[in-house]
């Protein structure tokens, strides 16, 4: 078994990660949770959206339904919170009707209604809040309407009692899990519809949140009112924002703080596995729903050709692109949907060990594009590992007769840049991340060849193929299994066929906490895609 | 007088237009789309158009330069942040404390350490004194404050736990678990160290040059011939000319001392202008960086107005017409 199969085999077999939690842990104390070089970007559900606000909404929320306070695959799979049961679904897919639960309450001890959702709902919708929300609400009867200031409330929801129905124009398979988002919070109805949000709200879930001031500090209480079954072994959890990740360190270390939401120093990981061991008690790494890859541009330049793409492909050198994000970053790959997504399987089209720069050449040499060689142009991040990456692609391109001219620009720049469509580029190296693990989060926006336009594009390889498109309308109907299996089919069509990308890696999440916590209580929430909060304890 | 202070002020208000024009039109040249972020990754077309008007990027620069101008002088308002919405003015006066307690504890530190070694050096030169801060000065002057920060909170505060590692705590009403003078003085000591060391080094040799200058003037060897001490030839005749041009220098250092507020806040976790800055630079929030120019361009302005009537009130010789 090599070094790598070594760490890929302790991630599989984390011990808290895959462990369900002892029934008896130790309650109380203060979490100490810093926010290295950052703060939120909001406390307000409607507006919070960085994966460290999200930790946040997570626990405060009592949604419909919620990703469980438990590690892969539990953690993913959607179960009833606010609701009583999973919903009544009508036989097109187009209504959710959601009992309830009557016991319910608000952090301020009024109860949890069916209007609190529908004013959530109607609130994020709101043109003067603009949440980012509304990109998963489209599809809500009436909820363009709103965004177009033709009405106050969405039609399609509907409140009868303690029941909330939501009628939809089109059946969405993956609707439960957009309901699970942190945004889809219930809220007192008197909460105010600002721009900028509110910082504090009674919380519905375990905890909520008592103070914020942006820059400093925000802390969260246990909710006493909450009866639900989700953990809550803190009393307090104090957050810090804008602490230097070096100084983040040596806090954890020292039990200052417990843990860092915004990782660590990229150098520091070797050490820290030397010094703890992978998932033993503190030093933890976990699968990310993230993928890095080169956009292989297929509407212009010689990327026309497939030929061309196929034989980059063959020819980078997945495990130096690894080793450029430090120890421990990812796992390597050839396809776009990463481990965690329902249905994953390993597909292997491509070279994993390294460069496979004889079978690249030929595909180079059925190239009509780039025969005798040619000149590309990569757009890419001036800084960290992007930067490497592509230093490291210009080598292995320059192995099979590719002369590759690097710009750099800022990392938002760059990204901004590959996302038009009229720019002169022909790679860009970028990475692409879910927001909830139903496969089309990666597909459609990746391989849609619909969904591009002149700036702002997602698909940043242009690639729009008919057939492809035609297959995700149809795995776009599917559930189940049968829904997984299409989109990992498409994946491996994509890839194998017409190769608009080349992925190289999978990133893990590299999490150290304190020695003041019980590792028993580490659950990774596969789906905020961080410690889970609710869960952890001290020893 | 007055003719000159209007005379300055409408140079200030000339220098106010072009800066904050400037930052306005090179933030428009640079292809980065705020409304993107704030519509969210999977959002479409309409939903990124929405974000574009809301945020208000989908006027030509010129109107929104206008609308920037009049929001500032009718409504004495800053704007909003794109990243997280708070009102501009909240955030730099929520920051600016913090970054004035760094600058002016650090301006006195690095004061207190200049002086006295660049007036002794001065009149030891090649001295075993003189030697060595001019060693000390080469730290000083060659270390990065990031590195000096990141030893000192390492040894004083890891190792030795004699300060925080990290944060700040409010002197008045905290917003966080700390707060109160000894709690604001503790955390901030190894920031003060760390801003000071890099001034104080060039002061040092400043200073040292100044004063050496100044020993040699015509008027010091006639107070020293008409029989004054040295202790009075030092103070009074040395030591208030030399320090002349260290006013002047330290009023421009002062205010522009944001540049090395930045690497000393981030380092330190201190929520001030500078950890803003380089937090609103990496998310591309224009009406946050436009809005710390607009401070530090105030304060630029007027701590120079400020410096240059210290200096004609100070030096006799200067007219000021």
């Amino acid at each position: 078994m090599t070094g790598l199969s070594l760490i890929a085999a302790a991630v599989f077999a984390s011990g808290a990660s895959s462990k369900t939690v002892a029934s008896s842990v130790k309650k109380g104390g203060t979490l100490n949770v810093n926010l290295a070089d950052t703060d939120v970007d909001f406390t307000d559900p409607a507006l919070a959206y960085f994966v460290y606000s999200l930790q946040i909404t997570q626990i405060t929320c009592s949604n419909l339904v919620v990703y469980p306070d438990k590690p892969a695959p539990q953690g993913s799979i959607p179960v009833p919170e606010g609701a009583t049961a999973l919903p009544v679904v009508s036989k097109n897919g187009r209504s959710y009707t959601f009992t309830i639960r009557n016991n319910l309450k608000f952090a301020d001890g009024k109860p949890v209604t069916a209007a609190n959702y529908a004013f959530a709902f109607n609130r994020m919708l709101n043109p003067d809040i603009n949440s980012p929300a509304t990109q998963y609400m489209h599809e809500i009867v009436g909820a363009d309407d709103v965004l177009n200031k033709k009405a106050k409330t969405a039609s399609g929801l509907v409140v009868k009692g303690n029941k909330l129905t939501i009628n939809l124009t089109k059946a969405r398979p993956d609707f439960l899990d957009i309901l699970a988002f942190p945004f889809f919070c219930p809220l007192p109805t008197n909460t105010p519809v600002t721009a900028s949000g509110v910082n504090t709200f009674p919380g519905s879930g375990p905890y909520t949140i008592t103070s914020r001031t942006p820059n400093r500090q925000i802390v969260l209480q246990v909710n006493k009112f909450y009866n639900g079954t989700r953990p809550h072994n803190f009393d307090k959890i104090v957050f810090t924002p804008n602490v230097d990740l070096n100084q983040s360190l040596l806090q954890v270390k020292s039990g200052q703080a417990d843990y860092d939401a915004a990782g660590l120093p990229p150098t520091a990981h070797a050490d820290l596995a030397k010094q703890y061991g992978i998932n033993k008690g503190q030093y933890w790494v976990n699968h990310q729903l993230v993928t890095d890859y080169l956009t292989l541009r297929t509407d212009r330049g010689p990327l026309m050709d497939v030929n061309l793409r196929k034989a980059i492909n063959w020819a980078i050198d997945r495990p130096q692109f690894l080793r450029a994000r430090g120890a421990f970053a990812g796992v390597r790959d050839d396809q776009l949907l990463p481990p965690g997504f329902p249905g994953y399987k390993d597909l292997k089209i491509y070279s994993y060990k390294g460069a496979n720069v004889e079978q690249a050449k030929k595909f180079l040499a059925k190239s009509t594009t780039c025969k005798d060689g040619c000149k590309l142009t990569l757009y890419n991040g001036n800084s960290g590992a992007f930067a490497t990456q592509g230093q490291i692609l210009q080598y292995n391109l320059k192995q099979i007769g590719i002369d590759l001219s690097i710009q750099q620009f800022t990392r938002s720049v760059e990204h901004t840049k590959c996302g038009t469509k009229s720019e002169q580029f022909d790679i860009c190296i970028e990475a692409w991340g879910s927001d909830y693990p139903d496969a089309v989060t990666f597909i459609d926006p990746l391989l849609n060849g619909r969904n591009i336009v002149e700036t702002n594009n997602n698909n940043e390889a242009y690639f729009n193929n008919p057939k492809i498109n035609e297959m995700i309308d149809e795995a776009d109907t599917a559930t189940g299994d049968a829904r997984a299996a299409l989109f990992v089919k498409i994946d491996q069509i994509a890839q194998l066929q017409y190769a608009p990308y080349a992925p190289f890696l999978h990133r893990n999440d590299r999490q150290l906490i304190s020695s003041r916590l019980d590792p028993k209580c580490y659950v990774y929430q596969p789906v905020i895609q961080h410690m889970d909060l609710a869960a952890a304890c001290l020893k | 007088m007055i003719q000159y202070l209007i005379r300055r002020l409408l140079w200030a208000i000339v220098l106010f237009l072009v800066v904050t024009f400037v930052t306005y039109v090179i933030f428009f040249l640079v292809p980065a789309h705020p409304e993107r972020a704030v519509a969210g990754r999977n959002a479409g077309p309409e939903d990124i158009k929405r974000a574009a008007h809301f945020i208000g990027v989908d006027r030509p620069v010129y109107v929104q330069y206008g609308r920037f101008l009049k929001r500032l002088v009718i409504d004495r308002s800053l704007g909003f942040s794109f990243a997280t919405r708070q009102q501009e003015n909240d955030i730099i006066f929520a920051a600016a404390p913090v970054t004035a307690s760094l600058v002016i504890g650090g301006a006195i530190l690095w004061l207190s350490i200049s002086i006295p070694v660049g007036v002794l050096a001065a009149l030891r030169p090649r001295s075993l004194l003189d030697r060595l801060s001019t060693v000390v000065v080469l730290i000083g002057i060659s270390a990065h404050p990031v590195f000096i920060g990141l030893i000192a909170s390492y040894f004083f505060g890891y190792k030795l736990g004699w300060f925080p590692i990290t944060g700040y705590c409010d002197v008045f009403s905290p917003s966080t678990g700390c707060g109160g003078l000894w709690a604001w003085f503790h955390h901030l000591v190894l920031p003060w160290v760390t801003f000071a060391i890099l001034f104080a080094a060039f002061y040092v040799r400043f200073i040292r040059s100044s004063v050496l200058d100044t020993v040699n003037e015509d008027y010091v060897r006639t107070a020293r011939a008409k029989g004054a001490s040295e202790r009075t030839v030092i103070v009074k005749h040395v030591l208030r000319n030399a320090m002349l041009p260290v006013v002047t220098i330290l009023g421009l250092d002062v205010s522009v001392a944001l540049g090395g507020a930045i690497f000393t806040e981030s380092v330190y976790g201190l929520p001030g202008l500078g950890l803003i800055t380089r937090q609103s630079l990496s998310n591309f929030d224009l009406p946050t960086i436009q809005a710390v120019v607009v401070f530090a361009t105030l304060v630029i302005i007027v701590v120079s107005l400020l410096v240059d009537l210290l200096y004609a009130a100070i030096d006799p010789r200067i007219r000021v017409v």
